[in-house]
């Protein structure tokens, strides 16, 4: 069925979708290791709430809906898919690391499998609030709405994912802590 | 402050909401003791470490394929008749952008790779949809060019021999589309329904349906963000060569092709951009990544001549509507180009016969018999004919050829004219009509 939007809402769109594409897009990429799905998790995200607009006017914090949005699709994302990230090799047989002229995206490739090697050292949970703190650049609290846990878990957390990747990172720390 | 306590509340560094004397005192303790500060670096190692070392930015294409998928889902702004979404100019920008770095990108890989299966061709054809799709996102432009040709002959004619000829291409995207395309001694023009060719010096004014090949290769210059889709899908079949540099603020992009077509004889090869070996060297804006400029080298026994060349194109400024309409003298009208013609003498035969019969005609003054063998020429040019060819006397016809990819054959002739001089050429003969007849072309 066809449906007619005012004109203002299309103006909102094009400044929120300015605004945070990028974080979301980068969001989505850490989560799902993948250029396409990202764009699509981030193009299907805009799209629902571009249609919520009309009906939930008042959105308070839009950057909060955006990014509670994205978290749950990309979860959707991981429980749908049975391997959680794809190995490089696989992601050898996608389109984009077969342009290989389109060095740019072989290289992020490459960075979310460095990072994410790094991150597999900790628990889940804490590598997701390091995630969310230092590549999405969510302050503690934003993270602690956005995961509805208290800051002061959050903080230590956090705190606890960098004290071990600094063992991990370190060797020599960690024979001296042991 | 003591060193536990600074170890165990240094994250708080990190948090722009942490309280800020407590800020203060972990700040001046780091300072102070050389062991927490030896610890606050490795943690700043980790972040740092962390970090992505390079940019991880959305797509270009992202913002396009949001208002695309919106599109798809019949989602419309509320703006009168309007029924697709009037996006900003800064995000037209964009979307061209996009479109033009996705269609350079995807056609690198093609050639490169020359894979066109499964997941690679499918994206591409994604890719090169949105090419196409962009060209709703700039409302109008205006090329300037210059070719090697005859002012008043055919726009796909080129040859060295010839002068730079300025020509102008006038172009509104808006729906429907309309464009005019112009060289001192021609004008093709379309209204959004039908082509119209005028050539001022013979009132010729010839009214086409909305494909007549009026203007031929020149085609591709309309719609200059879908080019290298076309270049690529014309490139594929021709084993072109593509290459893409990135220059002092200009992106090139560069194809390097051989004469397409049958040149057992070559009597067209060199008159026709696509009858040539030539070089195509695209310019793009690196700031807009809009195409900006083109030259095409024709390539000649290791010489290489600047046969056309694209001074300037802009895009998106005043376009006087009346642009897009020919007003033609009193007395002129168009002439409805009706190729559909009938005429059993001039059909299941040769070319070459059907040469004979057209010379005995002109032999005989007699234009009117098989009209339909003329039926390009107008009422001026047939009677230009008839004070040239009238009366002629026919000396030598060879056999026929086809050569390049004109569709039609050539006829080697030699012919004495009323005024006693000679002359030797090829008559054009082509019968890619319903009926099979053949007509009159060129070559005369």
């Amino acid at each position: 069925m066809e449906e007619t939007y005012d004109r203002n809402i299309f103006d909102e769109l094009e400044k929120v979708i300015t605004e945070f594409q990028d974080q979301l897009f980068r969001f989505a990429f850490f989560r799902t290791g993948s250029l396409a799905d990202s764009q699509d998790i981030v193009q299907d995200v805009f799209v629902i709430f571009f249609k919520n607009q009309k009906h939930t006017s008042t959105i308070h914090n839009v950057k909060h809906y955006l990014f509670r949005s994205i978290s749950n699709a990309c979860t959707d994302y991981q429980r749908k898919k049975k391997n959680h990230f794809e190995s490089i090799e696989k992601i050898s047989d996608s389109i984009l690391l077969r342009e290989k002229d389109a060095s740019h995206h072989l290289l992020m490739i490459e960075e979310f499998q460095r990072i994410e090697n790094i991150l597999k050292n900790v628990p889940d949970e804490q590598a997701e609030i390091v995630r969310l703190r230092v590549l999405d650049n969510l302050s503690f609290v934003e993270i602690a709405e956005l995961l509805a846990q208290p800051v002061t878990t959050v903080k230590s957390r956090f705190k606890y994912g960098i004290d071990k990747l600094k063992l991990v990172l370190h060797p020599k720390n960690k024979l001296y802590e042991l | 402050m003591n060193c536990n306590d600074c170890k165990n509340d240094m994250h708080q560094l990190f948090d722009e909401s942490a309280d800020k004397s407590l800020i203060a005192s972990l700040k001046n303790h780091i300072e102070a003791c050389q062991s927490c500060s030896a610890e606050f670096d490795e943690m700043q190692n980790v972040l740092t470490t962390l970090h992505p070392k390079i940019e991880i930015n959305a797509p270009l294409l992202l913002k396009q394929n949001i208002f695309n998928d919106l599109n798809k889902n019949n989602i419309n702004v509320k703006e009168g008749k309007v029924k697709h979404m009037q996006l900003s100019p800064f995000i037209k920008r964009v979307m061209a952008v996009a479109a033009v770095i996705m269609a350079i990108i995807i056609s690198i890989f093609f050639f490169d790779k020359n894979d066109t299966s499964g997941n690679t061709a499918k994206a591409a054809s994604s890719f090169f949809e949105n090419s196409i799709l962009a060209n709703d996102l700039v409302k109008n432009m205006i090329i300037k060019f210059s070719v090697h040709t005859e002012p008043k002959d055919n726009f796909e004619l080129i040859g060295t021999e010839y002068n730079m000829v300025e020509h102008t291409i006038i172009k509104s995207f808006d729906k429907p589309e309309k464009w005019r395309v112009e060289k001192p001694g021609r004008i093709v023009l379309f209204d959004g329904n039908n082509q119209y060719l005028w050539i001022p010096e013979i009132k010729e004014a010839v009214k086409g349906p909305e494909n007549a090949g009026f203007i031929d290769w020149m085609k591709i210059l309309l719609e200059p963000s879908s080019i290298l889709w076309k270049e690529e899908a014309e490139a594929k079949s021709n084993s072109s060569k593509i290459t893409m540099k990135e220059s002092q603020g200009k992106l090139y992009v560069t194809i390097t092709s051989k004469a397409q077509g049958n040149f057992l004889n070559d009597y067209m090869k060199n008159k026709s951009i696509n009858e040539s070996d030539n070089r195509r060297e695209y310019v793009f804006d690196n700031k807009t990544k809009l195409l900006k400029g083109l030259k095409i080298y024709l390539l000649e026994n290791k010489k290489e001549t600047l046969i056309l060349n694209i001074e300037n194109i802009d895009y998106d400024v005043a376009i006087d509507p009346s642009a897009f309409a020919i007003t033609l003298p009193a007395g002129v009208e168009w002439k409805e180009l009706n190729l559909a013609v009938t005429n059993e003498n001039f059909s299941n035969i040769t070319s070459k016969r059907a040469a004979e019969l057209i010379f005995a005609a002109m032999a005989k003054n007699d234009f009117d018999s098989d009209k339909e063998v003329w039926a390009q020429f107008n009422f001026v040019t047939k009677k230009i004919m008839k004070s040239k060819y009238g009366g002629l006397q026919l000396i030598k016809i060879g056999e026929s050829f086809k050569s390049g990819n004109y569709p039609g054959e050539f006829i080697p002739y030699e012919i004495k004219l009323k005024d006693g001089t000679n002359r030797k050429w090829k008559l054009a003969l082509r019968n890619d009509n319903p009926n099979k007849v053949w007509m009159v072309d060129g070559g005369l």
